[in-house]
């Protein structure tokens, strides 16, 4: 079959460019700063070419850049990702529980956030949490407070923000998964006398586990990575990983240190998606372990 | 009372779906009705009045910057899902050594903070001397948004009949007209969602431009950032608007095309 071999042999030509911008705007630039890390800064802005652990050492030893940076990124990001999957596996069982006809829509409905652009989504909770907003309306009409609150430019602010962000995409995760649950082995579990926390607890969210991993997963990434979010809601006050590598490089001009932070946060990212993912892995080997025997 | 409970349980539902859906898509509505305010941005509104969309048409770094993001986000879009369909296409008759090698290359943008990226290439830029111009804009917009149509025309392929294209070619067809004429235009639901998803995605871009962008070619996320710092008015919500309106007339026309499958797949 030379037809066959025609297209077979054609294959490399049609990956070629694809793989060509991936190299100029991707790999090489990737490979220059993880370079650059290891450089130093002279107090002009250029920079030394001599391998040095420099810039990680002062990053991993100054109390400053490891709790107040590192640690809060992480800590807010994994706050809002367990909220985030919280509320989307609310949202996904709502949707998935919903009349055949009607879940189009509803996903459509889930969707619409997630195309509207960043800055617009954050200035949207701005005007929500203001001074003089609806929120704060809400709260001085419950008697929760006799005067407006600071709810902006803070850590609670930035963890909202990241909350309300990822949550569609949870919910796209869990989805597919809460849909694919035969309706019967709830029904089955009712009929043997499960009250409906209890058919939840013990046949619908062991069930759903690969959807809340892949959901949380996609949540943390997307919370690690926020730069929009604790650029406007936290108003410069709350440091966030993403934003320092911004500033260091833009502000102090300190390129290879601005490189160690992004690179210290591509690391952690990474581990910790990877950390979660076994973890997750092997505790629900084990219940299911359990679960059978 | 078994019909009492099925009557409660619809009802927590709708509760439950109203509470839901209030916290995903109010605060968006809430800004489309603080830009109708004649006052300041605060919600509820104290009047109604079409202003803030006038003056727009007052507001030329708005309206250049809205050209800038459309052409940038219309080449960013045409030559990402052209080169990773392409790509998706290849690998898929790619049987070498590096096909994982290259198909995890081409995916792995998505598990990269895009600040990274965009600070790796600024850097780059820096040390060889180029400034800033559309050309190296869009090949960063195209770095981060070819992972889907790889994604989404792959996952189309798995479930493409190869024998098409091989009696296309039994019948006389070249590998070239094969691919033109059998297999591009079978791929047009993974295809066309991905235009548009990658149009979307460059648009919407801030953390990429942010880094890469010039003065002369800035973008409407930027351009809205940058106002948001010295003035905050109905006016920003105004354009916010109908940014949001943009965006939901394209997800709308994507549901309507190709229906859920290429919606699902941002």
């Amino acid at each position: 079959m030379t037809s066959k071999n025609g297209l077979r042999a054609g294959a490399p030509l049609l990956i070629l460019p694809a793989v060509l911008i991936l190299a100029v705007f991707f790999v090489v630039p990737l490979v220059w700063i993880v370079m650059l890390s290891f450089m130093t800064s002279e107090p002009a802005g250029t920079t030394e070419p001599h391998a040095t652990l420099a810039n990680y050492t002062h990053f991993l030893t100054d109390s400053y850049y490891l709790t107040d940076l590192l640690w809060r990124t992480v800590w807010l990001s994994a706050i809002a990702t367990f909220f985030a999957v919280v509320i989307g596996y609310v949202g996904a069982l709502v949707i998935s529980r919903a009349p055949e006809k009607r879940q189009p829509t509803l996903m459509f409905l889930n969707m619409c956030p997630l195309w509207v652009n960043l800055v617009v989504r954050t200035l949207s909770l701005m005007v929500l949490l203001d001074r003089d907003g609806p929120v704060n309306h809400i709260l001085m009409a419950l008697g929760i407070t006799s005067h407006p609150v600071q709810l902006l430019f803070n850590e609670s602010a930035v963890l909202f923000g990241m909350v309300q962000m990822s949550v569609p995409f949870v919910v796209l995760s869990l989805h597919g998964v809460l849909k694919s649950i035969p309706r019967e082995l709830e029904h089955a579990a009712m009929s043997v006398g499960a009250n409906l926390f209890a058919t939840f607890r013990r046949v619908t969210l062991p069930l759903s586990v690969p959807g809340i991993l892949a959901g949380s997963i996609l949540a943390l990434g997307i919370n690690m990575e926020s730069f929009v979010v604790p650029i406007l809601l936290g108003g410069g006050r709350v440091r966030f990983m993403s934003v320092a590598a911004y500033e260091t490089a833009t502000i102090s001009n300190n390129l290879p240190f601005a490189a160690t932070i992004g690179l210290v946060l591509l690391v952690v990212t990474l581990t910790m998606l990877g950390v979660y993912q076994r973890l997750v892995g092997s505790m629900s080997r084990v219940s299911i372990a359990l679960r059978s025997a | 009372m078994k019909r009492a409970r099925l009557k409660l349980g619809t009802t927590i539902w709708g509760a439950t779906a109203f509470v839901f859906f209030g916290f995903i898509l109010l605060p968006l509505l809430i800004l489309i009705a603080v830009s109708f305010n004649p006052t300041t941005m605060i919600f509820p509104p104290q009047g109604f009045t079409l202003r803030w969309y006038t003056v727009i048409l007052d507001k030329p770094d708005f309206l250049s910057a809205a050209c800038s993001s459309t052409v940038l986000a219309a080449l960013t879009a045409a030559i990402s899902t052209t080169s990773g369909a392409a790509a998706a296409i290849g690998l898929h008759h790619y049987k070498g050594r590096f096909r994982a090698l290259v198909q995890n290359i081409l995916l792995s943008p998505l598990f990269f903070p895009a600040v990274i990226v965009a600070l790796a290439i600024s850097q780059l830029m820096l040390i060889m001397g180029v400034m800033a111009n559309l050309a190296i804009l869009v090949g960063a917009h195209v770095v981060v948004t070819m992972p889907y149509p790889v994604r989404n025309v792959t996952a189309q392929l798995s479930g493409f009949d190869g024998r098409l294209e091989e009696a296309a070619m039994t019948v006389g067809a070249t590998p070239r007209q094969a691919l033109l004429r059998v297999t591009l235009p079978l791929l047009r639901d993974s295809i066309v969602p991905s235009l548009i998803i990658t149009f979307v995605l460059s648009w919407n871009n801030y953390t990429v431009s942010l880094f890469l962008a010039s003065s002369d070619w800035t973008t409407l996320p930027l351009q809205l950032r940058a106002y948001l710092q010295y003035e905050y008015e109905p006016f920003v919500a105004a354009m916010s608007t109908i940014l949001i309106i943009m965006s939901a007339t394209l997800l709308f026309v994507v549901d309507r095309t190709v229906g859920a499958a290429g919606r699902s797949r941002v």
